[in-house]
């Protein structure tokens, strides 16, 4: 199917220019992308599906993230593209390891919120995490026996 | 020969052909995710879009010859609004569901009086994909387990419902035959091509239907050959040219097909299949092949 690798391309364009619009939005809380941190983005996007198997023929999830993580305590100009990009892997990586349980304004604000508040802006402490705390997060707010 | 409509695609005919199918896979992903995900797992997105070209009609990728079919229909589409085309699809795969499960059920109740296992079985199992046939997503796939092979198979390059479809046709075809000649004749060709018919997967048309074919060239009663005519056939076709030996067995069709009254379809069925026989009676009659040919 030489159409879905195709894809890929149409689909960092549309991605690349959402980015860039989403900026209208986040440079209210001192955060920004130039077209070179939005390249990068999308090259790991690109990997983080292709090595979670998954295909996003649209605009995807990055812009949505980026509105979505602008007001974080967490976050500052000095890490925004780091922040985004281990997130954007961690979605993909969940919505998978969730069993495609979680939809993904569910499991972004699953994310978004741990990443905040028990990862304390560590996502690779989010990334220790299974399937199924994740899924238990998403539910109850709870990370295994601890409050969120 | 390539003509306007079936030449490559220009490259500027090829980015607008992926934007518009992109859009499209966009959508049914959506729909598919119940507008949960923008993203799906890489083996559901093949599908889908083997969904999306199976309900606009173009051909998946070919490895070779069936480009200028592909180029011709996406050169169609390109000025079309693919999310109609697709609606249309869908109608499409629904009603040739619906005829195709018509035509199962006919196919069905005129099964020849044969206990084949694997052809009971096979019918079983294709009915039993109907209520799972699915026209939203996934028209290319029509899960049955089809166990009983015909005589003439059917292209592997026809997906879901029109592979059924096909398949049932041709099925039809034979049954025709089978059912029209006599029953203890048809039985005793089967019985001498294979003794375990009933259990094993063998067709039963392409014995009766060789030997009938055999019978119509050589005059006389009854489907059984006795060695004599066997060998008879073999020096009729000896040194004969394969164009003879192939006008002698469609004549032969032909006439089968009119002495036994059969519908149109079963009659072309018929006269594919003598130019098969025709192809292995060239291979066969230098090695004594032809006992095994015919029975």
């Amino acid at each position: 199917m030489n159409e879905l690798t195709r894809f890929g391309a149409l689909s960092a364009q549309r991605t690349e220019a959402a980015l860039l619009r989403g900026n209208a939005v986040t440079e209210r809380f001192g955060l920004t992308l130039t077209p070179e941190q939005c390249g990068r983005l999308l090259a790991r996007r690109a990997s983080a599906l292709r090595e979670t198997e998954r295909i996003e023929p649209g605009e995807g999830i990055l812009p949505k993230l980026a509105v979505a993580l602008c007001d974080s305590p967490c976050v500052g100009p000095e890490n925004w593209e780091e922040a985004l990009g281990g997130l954007t892997e961690l979605f993909y990586h969940f919505k998978g390891a969730c069993g495609e349980r979680l939809g993904d304004d569910e499991l972004l604000s699953a994310l978004v919120r741990l990443y905040n508040g028990w990862a304390g802006g560590c996502a690779d402490r989010i990334a220790d995490l299974d399937g199924r705390a994740i899924l238990r997060f998403a539910r109850t707010g709870r990370v295994g026996d601890d409050d969120e | 020969m390539t003509n306007e409509l079936t030449r490559p695609l220009t490259d500027a005919e090829e980015r607008l052909w992926q934007e518009k199918l992109a859009a499209l896979l966009v959508r049914q992903i959506a729909l598919y995710t119940a507008n949960e995900s923008s993203s799906v797992p890489a083996a559901a997105a093949r599908e889908l879009l083997r969904g999306v070209l199976f309900f606009l009609a173009v051909p998946e990728e070919p490895d070779g010859g069936g480009e200028a079919d592909r180029a011709a229909r996406i050169r169609t589409l390109l000025s079309c609004d693919l999310a109609d085309e697709l609606a249309h699809g869908q109608h499409r795969a629904q009603r040739d569901s619906a005829l195709t499960l018509a035509l199962w059920r006919k196919v069905v109740a005129a099964l020849p009086p044969l206990e084949n296992r694997s052809l009971r079985d096979t019918l079983r199992s294709v009915g039993r994909g109907f209520h799972r046939y699915d026209t939203r997503f996934f028209p290319q796939r029509f899960n049955c387990d089809i166990d009983y092979q015909l005589s003439q198979s059917v292209s592997e390059s026809l997906l879901g419902i029109n592979y059924v479809n096909q398949y049932l046709t041709h099925l039809a075809a034979e049954n025709s035959l089978l059912t029209r000649l006599p029953q203890g004749e048809v039985r005793a060709v089967i019985e001498r091509s294979c003794p375990d018919w009933r259990g094993l997967l063998v067709n039963l048309y392409a014995p009766v239907a060789a030997n009938a074919l055999a019978r119509t060239l050589l005059g006389g009663e009854g489907l059984k050959l006795s060695d004599g005519e066997i060998d008879a056939l073999r020096e009729r076709w000896e040194h004969a040219r394969p164009e003879r030996i192939e006008n002698d067995l469609l004549t032969a069709a032909d006439e089968l097909a009119e002495r036994l009254i059969l519908p149109r379809g079963a009659g072309e069925y018929l006269s594919g299949f003598a130019r098969e026989v025709a192809a292995r009676v060239e291979a066969l009659r230098d090695c004594d092949g032809l006992r095994g040919l015919f029975v």
